[in-house]
């Protein structure tokens, strides 16, 4: 692998690694933080819709005491009683439709004596339900304002009764019942300011197969029997925790009507028995961290590619130095001694570069120096040669080819016994061990055959280099002394 | 926000350009180890693997419901490649002809571009479409693959040291190189893919937009850098032969692939036959008329190439109100 893609990789892995760790921690933060934050936010929010709520009862509270506070109503009632006087019970009907006209959040009103029996009533529509409940029971203390129930009315919105018992200088006279318009729970559940694209409050009261919400909810569903209230059967909807009175914030193993998972936080209202809960989608909350995520990841290999980019420039920087030292290596290889290496850097590769160059320089000299003592080998008259203690000619110069006949090839091919005269063969024998032995040669004479077969007289001088077996030898044709 | 989307751009551009090389890089070692001729394995693996970039974007771009891009990318690659591309390149170093089928090539650039035009009249460029491109490329690759081949034996074999060394050897380093790269480049493409679509929501321009000017210019970079640096060693002779083999390829194979992996057919806005067809079909016009006048492309034409290029540019996104 080449340095660039080395660097790469290892860049690329500090980079992913470090920003793997970076991101993993900013990840557990951002989500810790939302989860807070979330935490934080159901908590206000259950706190400021229960107040609401609270305070919304306060005023239905306020509603009843005002108008059983009549002295003309609890004394036309007693009138009424006493005497049957159904002019009394006219002058109660007047009061009770003043009473309801006065105001929009009264939905009915009506007065039963202490028997269960109804005296006057007010706005027509609602003494049904009130007749329903008079009659399952009536107040225990005096002058006490009770919540009876909730009604929801076919329109889907919810009717709140209450009563209280009227009585005359101690004297127990009857009750008034009033049902109030649930029209401000529903535009409190219906505010979404603050709960984001899910978020809602659900208001519930006990039902026989779990919870049932006083108003419609914000998701709703098409297949809805009727609209506005629903029922909430699930198992692990919240509003059976608030109805337990369990209240807090739960961000595990709920799930709403639609079957969503849900973070929650939930009340209880004691007064009307009420739950109160406050959700969003788990989903919605994930969201914002799952995105956050990407874009971390996005963010991550996004920087690891700058790092690849940093990495390819200066695995340029670091190689292309080396790459011109090595062609100029193999220059130098192919014979162009004068090749040399840019040196630019002041660094560990200019270092090696300049140790290069300079290397360089001295093989050169040193080939220049070689090639003069080449050049005397090959032009001397004389017959030089270098040659083995094993038999072999490794080097002879072109005098040798002048005088014998032979080429290179066939000097350096055989063993230079061969063209020893079988004569002289022996003492030639003996004078390489000698040599062999590190005792130089002087005047040595014998014959070697030529090319045509005949032979010439050698003297020979040779000096033995122990260490490499190498014989570095003179000889000089030397007249036959028969010849002369 | 959106500086962090030109990081991720770039970022993703730099994966795939590194992958790309990568998987080439693996692919020509893995061929050596197994004895294909060198001659194959250039004319196959290293001439499509340079194109593999462009050819993930697009996939992932396709996949991803985002046909504008793609089509915004072809066309928009083609145009700078002939106005920006060669147009810096000849700025620097004049542009000549060293190959004798570049004549013949840009007859087949300018028929490559009409073909695709003409598949789009239909104001989609449909899987059939995406099929005759592809069909074209066949066409083109039988006719030009004996040539190419010659081409090669001829060539100057010496190769230089860095990809020499490039190569991986042992069997684990090839592996890495294949694995590595084969993950890099669809993270490139999903993080170029994604980083556009957004940048093109957030300046309020169209997809076909940020394909035409950002993406394209952004997949182009490669061709730019190989060019120039040929211009500055004052080896131009390949650099029109590169481009007018580039243009066809992304017109062919790119799109071609494009429209065919697509899930739905490619819409084709109107912009693109009022200004970009004709800009596209004019620059091939314009670049085979240099070839084959056999006129070198000059300094002055290298700069008003670039002028015209930049000008296109901000007339598109003054166009879509960018």
């Amino acid at each position: 692998m080449d340095i660039r893609t080395k660097l790469v990789f290892a860049l690329v892995a500090v980079a992913l690694g470090s920003m793997t760790a970076f991101g993993a921690f900013m990840y557990a933060e951002a989500r810790g933080m939302v989860d807070d934050g979330t935490r934080a936010q159901l908590e206000s929010l259950a706190e400021s819709e229960a107040e609401a709520v609270e305070s919304i009862i306060e005023g239905w509270r306020e509603h009843v005491q005002l108008i059983a506070s009549r002295t003309q109503l609890r004394m036309s009632l007693r009138d009424h009683i006493q005497t049957g006087d159904p002019e009394a019970a006219r002058r109660i009907r007047q009061i009770l439709r003043d009473a309801g006209s006065s105001t929009s959040s009264v939905a009915g009103l009506a007065v039963y004596d202490v028997e269960g029996r109804l005296v006057a009533d007010g706005v027509g529509e609602a003494d049904s339900v009130l007749a329903g409940m008079s009659t399952r029971s009536s107040p225990g203390t005096a002058n006490e304002i009770a919540f009876r129930g909730v009604s929801i009315t076919p329109g889907g919105f919810p009717r709140v009764a209450y009563s209280r018992s009227l009585s005359l200088e101690g004297e127990r006279l009857g009750t008034l019942f009033v049902l109030l318009n649930g029209g401000r729970l529903v535009e409190l559940t219906q505010d979404y300011t603050g709960l984001g694209e899910t978020g809602e409050v659900l208001l519930v009261e006990r039902a026989p197969a779990g919870a049932r919400t006083l108003h419609p909810v914000r998701h709703e569903e098409d297949d809805l029997e009727q609209p506005g209230a629903i029922l909430l059967d699930g198992p692990q909807d919240p509003s059976l925790l608030a109805l337990r009175a369990q209240e807090g914030i739960y961000t595990e193993g709920l799930i709403d009507y639609r079957g969503e998972a849900v973070w929650a936080a939930t009340r209880f209202i004691p007064e009307t028995q009420w739950g109160l809960v406050v959700k969003f989608d788990a989903a919605e909350k994930r969201d914002v961290i799952v995105e956050f995520r990407d874009s971390l990841i996005a963010l991550a290999l996004s920087l690891a590619g700058i790092a690849i980019l940093v990495a390819v420039v200066l695995g340029f920087r670091f190689a292309g130095p080396i790459h011109n030292l090595a062609e100029a290596a193999n220059r130098i290889r192919e014979g162009d001694l004068e090749a040399r290496a840019e040196v630019l850097r002041e660094d560990e590769i200019g270092l090696l570069a300049e140790t290069f160059n300079r290397m360089a320089d001295e093989l050169e000299e040193r080939v220049a120096e070689l090639h003069e003592f080449k050049k005397f080998f090959e032009v001397s008259p004389e017959m030089l040669c270098i040659a083995g203690t094993d038999g072999y000619f490794k080097r002879a110069n072109p005098a040798f080819s002048r005088v014998l006949g032979w080429g290179d090839e066939q000097l350096l091919g055989s063993p230079f016994y061969d063209l020893v005269h079988p004569d002289d063969l022996e003492a030639t024998q003996q004078e390489i061990d000698k040599l062999s032995r590190g005792i130089p040669t002087i005047s040595f004479v014998n014959r070697f055959r030529c090319e045509d077969g005949s032979y010439k007289r050698l003297r020979w001088n040779s000096y033995p280099e122990p260490e490499t077996g190498l014989l570095y030898a003179i000889a000089r044709e030397i007249e036959d002394p028969q010849a002369s | 926000m959106s500086s962090t989307l030109y990081i991720q751009l770039a970022g993703g551009l730099v994966y795939l350009l590194w992958g790309g090389d990568l998987l080439v890089r693996g692919a020509v070692a893995l061929a050596r180890r197994y004895h294909v001729s060198p001659m194959v394995i250039a004319l196959t693996v290293v001439a499509f693997g340079t194109s593999l970039p462009e050819m993930v974007v697009v996939l992932q771009a396709s996949l991803t419901g985002s046909p504008g891009l793609v089509l915004g990318n072809v066309v928009g690659s083609n145009i700078a490649n002939v106005l920006f591309v060669a147009g810096a390149a000849a700025a620097v170093y004049p542009l000549t002809y060293g190959e004798r089928s570049v004549r013949r090539d840009s007859v087949v650039m300018i028929a490559a571009s009409v073909l695709l035009i003409v598949l789009c009249f239909g104001g989609v460029l449909t899987r059939l479409g995406g099929g005759v491109l592809l069909a074209g490329l066949v066409v083109v690759m039988a006719v030009t693959a004996r040539e190419a081949a010659e081409a090669y034996r001829n060539a100057d074999l010496k190769t230089p040291m860095e990809w020499v060394l490039g190569l991986p050897g042992k069997t684990g380093t090839i592996v890495l190189f294949i694995v590595v790269g084969a993950i890099g480049l669809p993270v490139g493409a999903k993080l170029v893919v994604g980083a556009s679509v957004e940048i093109a929501a957030e300046l309020g321009i169209s997809e076909s937009v940020v394909g035409l000017t950002i993406l394209a210019f952004g997949t182009s970079l490669p061709e730019l850098a190989t060019t120039l640096m040929a211009a500055l060693h004052k080896r131009t002779e390949v650099a029109v032969g590169t481009i007018i083999g580039s243009n066809i390829f992304n017109v062919l194979a790119i799109m071609g692939v494009g429209a065919v992996v697509s899930p739905s057919p490619i819409a084709v806005a109107p912009g693109f036959f009022t200004v970009d067809f004709p800009v596209m079909i004019g620059t091939a016009v314009l670049l085979s008329a240099f070839v084959w006048l056999r006129r070198p492309i000059g300094r002055v034409a290298g700069v008003s190439f670039v002028i015209a290029y930049v000008t296109y540019i901000v007339m598109l996104l003054l166009r879509t109100g960018g």
